[in-house]
């Protein structure tokens, strides 16, 4: 697996490529690309449920925890989105939070592209 | 949050010798999926866990390497540290943490935590943790096992005895040497049980404090609470001074209540009252003095129908017979009589002035056979006067007391010269009171009748004869039986 410019599609290959060195991986791989397709919309979900409710500190542990998921599997750009989110939200700019909790939904569509790209 | 993705949490192995697990408890089923993928391909069993509470409720979780996540949904970290912690302070747990919580991660090492890694997780860092941590935890297994093999080996180190009996005995023990249980040492007279107490203090967490030891029966009912719990100047007539009571001089050790079956019931209610309130108060004095004393017990006596029978008081039984040890009888451990006489051999070799290299093959079958009512301590004392009596380098029947000479087998008659040698038939065991019964017979018969004579050939008193006869239920005729 080679490592692609992280600027350009937004992910650190390298940690990535630490849990997949072996022989054998792939399976583990899809697996893993699945279960973030399939795990991160729910929590961006309970995010936009908890904005919409005010709820700052729901928002706030919330966006904290979709920034460690996209962190570990080495979705960066997602992870500092997230992060900026939950910042925010710590300081009760909720404008800020609504604008880039709307920008985490491109930075997913980015990185499930990505991933499964490495999949081919 | 993310339950429905949690795959079924497998069983934790609760199998103390097993090697650990590495256990992730983290509410993120990405970063779980990505760490389990991470140590098995290291070559570790992995069980997952998604919150605190689950994690908790597994049985022997502690004995495992556990990655655990400080932000969990259901519980703080930290408090599943201190859980873990309660149930085995050396318990190894790697913490994982986001970045900006890197205060946390102190917290937890100071908290006792092993390790931790922060978020997002390198896969070689992960790795080393793990190496290591299990490495520490099997060490830590390791130096637990030879521990206990060390306390085994101490306790019966003073007790002289490799047999089945006296090594379960020995785990007994084990188990409580690191506790503050009361213990109570039950057995026969002569069997030891001052030297399982002994043992209980040198080899448990008391060992740096005084042993103290007070032989209940050998104390006049008068003077027991003067010696257990002092006397202050003219408490009573002749106590000139202050006294220190052996409760204080044992304090931050160890006090052996030996025959704690005989204490009067006056000396017993304030021994209650001493173990409940933790202090004492001089005979004559005003003050409590505050006491810190592990309580070792030892009896012969039946305690429980000493309290049926009413001389012994319930509360106060309840408060000493926490955990019981049972020392067993000679009798029981044989197998630990040639292991005991070389001992004696030894420690008798400087009083005697020489020392007998061995004992015949009879002499010791002889000792195997004996009943021995007065357990180690007749062994000690036969073997004492064995040496005294023995001038060459062997110990022999000739050398034995005649009781335990007694039961050894009648030499097996020898066959004619040229004659053909029968099929091999053994000799019938006889029971030891037929054995002494046929001694006796003989004596008689040899003495025409003559009591005296008899019992000076038998080696007993003539008394002991008379008294023998008559529980054998013997008459004696002029010619003998």
């Amino acid at each position: 697996m080679d490592s692609s410019n992280p600027r350009e599609d937004g992910m650190n290959w390298a940690l990535l490529d630490g849990f997949c060195a072996n022989d054998g991986d792939r399976s583990f791989l899809v697996e893993l690309v699945a279960l973030f397709e399939l795990d991160i919309p729910r929590r961006m979900a309970a995010l936009d449920a908890a904005r919409a409710a005010r709820d700052i500190a729901a928002t706030t542990e919330r966006a904290h925890s979709i920034k460690g998921s996209c962190g570990t599997v080495g979705a960066e750009a997602m992870a500092a989105c997230a992060e900026a989110v939950e910042l925010a939200a710590s300081r009760n700019d909720l404008r800020t939070v609504d604008q880039r909790a709307a920008e985490l939904r491109v930075h997913f569509e980015r990185a499930v592209e990505a991933l499964r790209a490495r999949l081919r | 949050m993310s339950e429905g993705l949690v795959p079924p949490e497998e069983n934790l192995s609760t199998d103390a010798t097993a090697a650990p697990t590495v256990v992730i408890v983290d509410d993120d089923p990405i970063v779980r999926r990505m760490l389990r993928h991470g140590a098995e391909q290291a070559g570790y069993r992995i069980v997952e866990f998604a919150s605190g509470h689950g994690a908790l409720s597994a049985d022997g979780l502690e004995r495992h390497v556990i990655c655990l996540d400080l932000g969990l949904d259901d519980m703080p970290g930290m408090d599943v540290i201190n859980h873990l912690r309660s149930r085995d302070a050396e318990c190894t747990v790697i913490v994982i943490t986001a970045r900006r919580d890197v205060d946390s991660a102190v917290q937890a090492m100071q908290a006792g935590a092993y390790d931790y890694l922060v978020k997002p997780i390198d896969r070689d860092r992960f790795v080393q943790a793990l190496h290591r941590a299990i490495e520490r935890r099997q060490l830590r297994d390791d130096l637990r096992r030879l521990t206990t093999i060390r306390d085994e080996r101490l306790i019966l180190g003073s007790i002289v005895g490799r047999s089945a009996v006296m090594r379960e005995m020995a785990r007994q023990v084990e188990r409580v040497l690191d506790s503050e249980v009361t213990v109570c040492v039950v057995g026969e007279s002569g069997t030891g049980k001052e030297l399982v107490a002994s043992a209980i203090h040198r080899t448990g967490r008391r060992r740096r404090g005084p042993f103290v030891a007070i032989n209940c029966a050998a104390i006049p009912e008068s003077l027991q609470e003067s010696e257990l719990f002092g006397h202050e100047r003219g408490a009573f007539t002749g106590a000139a001074g202050v006294h220190r009571g052996r409760f204080e001089q044992a304090n931050n050790g160890t006090l052996l209540l030996d025959e704690v079956g005989e204490m009067s019931a006056t000396t017993q209610a304030a021994l209650l009252r001493a173990l409940q309130e933790r202090s004492i108060r001089r005979v004559g004095g005003a003050s409590e003095i505050a006491i810190n004393v592990r309580i070792v017990c030892a009896t012969h006596r039946d305690l429980a129908a000493l309290v049926q029978s009413g001389r012994f008081r319930q509360d106060l039984y309840f408060r000493l017979m926490v955990y019981p040890v049972q020392v067993p009888p000679l009798r029981n451990r044989i197998d630990d009589i040639p292991l005991l006489v070389a001992h004696f051999l030894g420690v008798f070799a400087d009083d005697v002035g020489r020392r007998p290299e061995s004992i015949s093959a009879n002499a010791l079958d002889a000792l195997r056979r004996y009943s021995w009512p007065g357990n180690v301590r007749e062994l000690q004392n036969c073997v004492h006067r064995a040496m005294l009596a023995c001038d060459g380098s062997q110990i022999d029947m000739a050398h034995l007391p005649p009781e335990v000479a007694a039961a050894a087998l009648p030499p097996a008659p020898r066959a004619p010269r040229g004659s053909v040698r029968a099929s091999p038939i053994e000799e019938p065991i006889l029971t030891l009171v037929e054995m002494e019964r046929r001694a006796i017979a003989r004596a008689l018969r040899h003495t025409d009748g003559s009591v005296s004579k008899a019992a000076r050939l038998l080696g007993i008193g003539r008394a002991t004869l008379y008294r023998r006869l008559a529980e054998l239920d013997m008459t004696v005729t002029p010619h003998g039986q």
